[in-house]
């Protein structure tokens, strides 16, 4: 039940048409009889009608008023919910709707939503960090509860009733003396003329009935039936298809080019050169194919002769990795966070253990490629695409066009796959540039090696870590350094200094109980472009602090498990990095995947179990993986156990899911991925040598997730952290062999 | 001109050599079928052709003159193609691109064997790849659609 505040306004209920219903709401749509066009929550216009053409958003299934920003309400009574954050595969769609949807007090089959525009007025929509349910999760279910008492009030009005005796279900408020129950649809037209309550009331977390239970994804029709709209299926009337050949170096120019034989290919309308990198984000100038079909664009593209002036690069990973191994010797590398005295606890040790890691360039190879839509006319900027931050996009297409900010309109589809990629807003600036060069709305599709070989990548990275030992073998000091290129790059230029968010993602926040701690960090000069790999700086810097305390536990003959808690310490708050780090909740998250995960257990000869934990983007999570490995080092994962404390679990069936595909996700990196650069060109293209894992690879995997009431916390990048250095030392346990460099194949290693 | 049925509708293709992928989404308007890689690695442009999945990417449109493709689009007019409903029901979907060729694979496969088992559902989906991982959920799918429970 819900207490309310009495209210006092009355109204002249009058039954409305549909006409004055829209009048009434101040919604504008047209060609709303024939329910063909998106109705806009905001009242915009709807988009104009087009032959085949696709939106983002379903067309709608009533006429809608609004009740606030994100909540509108049809006149058949199903709630309209506005997303603002980019759906990726993390359930986002689902999980915030299902915020709304308990507070507004519909069924979650009673909620459709629809796709937000870039807007200031949504607030922060840059998809990254896995913040947008823990960032959202009162202000939404806020903007649920505003609608609902909107609803209520007018309910009140029309039944001549206190606001006191009614009560909502299932998308009625319902009068239980009377037993009279009028519908949302009913109501709805009314409540929109009401002011919102300033501080409506939520529901206590007992009465919840959608949160913290399964739902159904609400895409998943669409997506098994092939509707869904992605960048990739934008269409709107008269556009074309490109295809770009971009400069193989970061920095490099087109020379000279020969279109003849492009030009002659049918369906080809015009070549274009694309001239885009004036920004820090270093867009390859290139040249681009203009074409009637996707297909007529590549043909044409593959006829080009183009002379390349190549960029100011020759950096081959070979010669980096040796800067790196060479770089992390040096003493002078700044400390990030300084306990005790390293220095002095180093000369007082009894011996010192001391190991080096490293992981290499990765790509984000997202299924869908980068791929957008621009429409590009005089006063009016349309954009369209799989975009993780719609605002950031606009100003670099308002940048690039030398436009007006406020005449870009950035329209998000969803995405097929990003995992940090598709933050970056180059392929929408291609779009924009190519569409204004071609007078016409144009549609820039990536291959796949355009994806691999055109990325902002997972930066090659090393860490050295060093421990003082007394004489009963016990850790004194622990000292890091950890070397890897600031992503800051694709904002400043320069990849040289490192932001504390940065070095907060598993490194000057070590959890331990130790009298002396030095992380140190240093930024590192790349000629390629950088970016954030889903979960970002956490994935090299876990390896690297889970693989060495496994390194000192089995140096000690210890217990894996039994070591890391003696290292963490009691219970305490760490308040070291950007966020505290409650150790009692990740000691609790250990202590239940030894048991979930068997440890301690005997397994056959080849085999052996790996623990890792770690804690990213405010949730606590560890996780036992159980490998096989052959005579030939061929390594087969049979099971993976993970234990998370995410907060509340807002929908443990999609938090569930983001463990069982983000495992996918680290381990193809850990057993397989490597990009390799020559002379500035990364040599790998597409799945052929770019290598994913797949069905037959897949481990068994159980996820248990710990029962909470604090704040939801992240679930999209907090599963990756802890596989690597789960793999490499169930490694380690099988077969006596440590693997410090990444992918396993490094160490001889095969999958 | 190259005639086919596609889902069931007689079309006509002015380019014999364009792969049927582009052919159904640029031409046709069928954007359920996906582009991936472009060199048969991944399978989210899998298509039936007289029943038979195959990839839309590396197949030219002349490949298919005479015969029946059936895109997803086609696979069942509703979505209640028991593929479909079991991918529903388990919440298979993350990003959802590459599922309409998890699905068109799978529903080939299940024309094959009505009864898979992993060992069979490993050698018929290994080719398709999801990027966000929803392996186990595919393969509990495929047996629930199957009537099977999982690992039966």
């Amino acid at each position: 039940m819900f207490n309310r505040k009495p209210l006092d306004q009355t109204f002249v209920i009058t039954k409305l048409d549909r006409r004055s219903f829209l009048r009434a709401t101040g919604l504008t749509c047209t060609g709303f009889a024939l329910g063909i066009y998106a109705c806009r929550p905001d009242g915009a216009p709807a988009p104009e009608p087009t032959s085949g053409g696709e939106t983002p958003n379903p067309p709608p299934t009533a006429a809608y008023a609004e009740l606030g920003t994100f909540v509108s309400v049809g006149d058949d009574g199903t709630a309209q919910i506005t997303i603002h954050r980019s759906e990726m595969g993390q359930g986002v769609r689902t999980a915030l709707a299902m915020l709304v949807a308990e507070e507004l007090g519909v069924r979650f089959d009673q909620v459709r939503v629809v796709q937000a525009d870039g807007d200031a007025k949504y607030g922060d929509q840059n998809t990254d960090g896995s913040k947008s349910v823990q960032n959202n999760y009162d202000s939404l279910r806020l903007a649920g509860a505003k609608a609902r008492e909107m609803l209520v009030a007018a309910a009140a009005a029309r039944l001549q009733v206190n606001a006191a005796e009614l009560k909502v279900e299932n998308g009625e408020v319902v009068h239980a003396a009377s037993g009279k129950r009028l519908g949302y649809g009913m109501l709805v037209a009314d409540a929109a003329k009401l002011q919102p309550p300033e501080s409506p009331l939520l529901r206590g977390s007992e009465e919840f009935r959608i949160i913290g239970k399964r739902q159904e994804g609400i895409d998943n029709l669409p997506i098994v039936t092939g509707k869904a709209v992605y960048g990739i299926d934008m269409k709107v009337p008269g556009m074309l298809h490109a295809s770009i050949e971009r400069c193989p170096t970061v920095g490099g120019d087109v020379e000279s080019y020969d279109d003849k034989a492009a030009l002659a290919v049918p369906g080809v309308r015009k070549v274009v050169k694309i001239e885009a990198a004036e920004s820090a984000l270093l867009i390859q100038n290139g040249v681009a194919v203009i074409a009637d079909t996707t297909w007529a664009a590549l043909k044409g593209r593959a006829a080009l002769k183009v002379q390349w002036k190549a960029g100011a690069t020759a950096e081959t990973t070979e010669a980096f990795r040796k800067q790196l191994e060479a770089a992390i010797k040096k003493p002078d590398i700044p400390a990030k966070r300084n306990v005790g005295d390293v220095a002095k606890a180093e000369k007082a040790a009894k011996s010192l253990f001391e190991a080096e890691y490293q992981g290499p360039h990765l790509a984000h190879a997202p299924m869908e490629p980068p791929v957008a839509l621009a429409d590009v006319r005089e006063g009016k900027v349309e954009v369209w695409g799989p975009i993780q931050d719609p605002i950031r996009t606009g100003k670099a297409v308002a940048d690039a066009l030398k436009v007006d900010p406020q005449i870009v309109t950035v329209h998000v589809t969803l995405l097929g796959g990003a995992f940090g990629r598709k933050a970056q807003p180059d392929f929408v600036v291609e779009a924009a540039k190519l569409s204004r060069a071609a007078g016409a709305p144009v549609k820039v599709t990536w291959t796949r090696e355009d994806d691999i070989r055109h990325g902002f990548y997972r930066p090659e990275n090393r860490q050295l870590l060093r421990a003082g030992l007394n004489a009963k073998g016990e850790v004194t000091s622990l000292l890091g350094r950890s070397l890897f290129p600031s992503l800051l790059k694709v904002f400043v230029g320069s990849s040289l200094n490192h932001i504390d968010i940065e070095l907060g993602m598993g490194w000057n926040n070590w959890p331990f109980d130790l009298p002396n701690m030095r992380a140190e960090a240093a930024g590192v000069d790349t000629d390629l472009r950088v970016g954030w790999w889903r979960s970002v700086c956490h994935t090299f810097h876990a390896f690297a602090l889970c693989s060495f305390v496994d390194e000192l536990a089995a140096k000690a003959g210890a217990d894996r498990i039994a070591y890391f808690k003696k290292l963490l310490g009691p219970a305490r708050m760490v308040e070291a990095g950007p966020e505290p780090i409650d150790t009692g909740r990740l000691a609790a998250v250990v202590d239940k995947v030894a048991t979930m995960g068997l440890w301690g257990r005997t397994l056959p000869k080849g085999e052996g179990l790996g623990f890792a934990a770690h804690y990213s983007f405010r949730s606590y999570v560890a996780c036992v993986m159980h490998v096989a490995v052959d005579d030939s080092k061929k390594v087969t994962v049979k099971a993976v156990d993970y234990a998370v404390d995410c907060g509340r679990p807002v929908h443990p069936d999609g938090i569930e899911a983001q463990f069982e595909g983000g495992l996918v996700y680290a381990l193809t990196a850990a057993l397989f991925s490597e990009l390799t650069v020559k002379e500035g060109v990364v040599q790998e293209g597409n799945f052929d040598k770019y290598k994913m894992l797949r069905i037959n690879k897949m481990p068994i995997v159980n996820v248990a997730i710990m029962p909470s009431e604090k704040t939801p916390a992240g679930v999209g990048e907090p599963p990756l952290p802890p596989v690597a250095p789960a793999l490499t030392n169930a490694i380690f346990a099988a077969t006596g062999t440590r693997v410090r460099e990444l992918p396993i194949r490094r160490a001889g290693f095969s999958s | 001109m190259v005639s086919l049925k596609v889902n069931g509708r007689a079309v006509e293709l002015a380019d014999p050599e364009m792969p049927l992928l582009w052919a159904l989404r640029d031409v046709l308007g069928l954007t359920g079928t996906k582009f991936g890689c472009g060199i048969a690695q991944c399978g989210a442009c899998t298509v039936h052709v007289d029943g038979k999945a195959v990839r839309a990417c590396v197949t030219p449109v002349s490949e298919a003159a005479g015969h029946e493709v059936t895109t997803i689009e086609g696979l069942s007019q509703s979505g209640e193609h028991a593929l479909q409903v079991a991918w529903r029901e388990l919440n298979v979907p993350q990003c959802g691109y590459c599922q309409a060729g998890q699905i068109m694979q799978a529903a080939e496969l299940l024309k094959k064997k009505k009864a898979p088992t992993d060992e069979d559902i490993d050698r018929a989906m290994a080719g398709n790849v999801c990027r966000c991982g929803t392996y186990k959920r595919i393969r509990a799918a495929i047996h629930r659609a199957a009537g099977q429970k999982e690992g039966e």
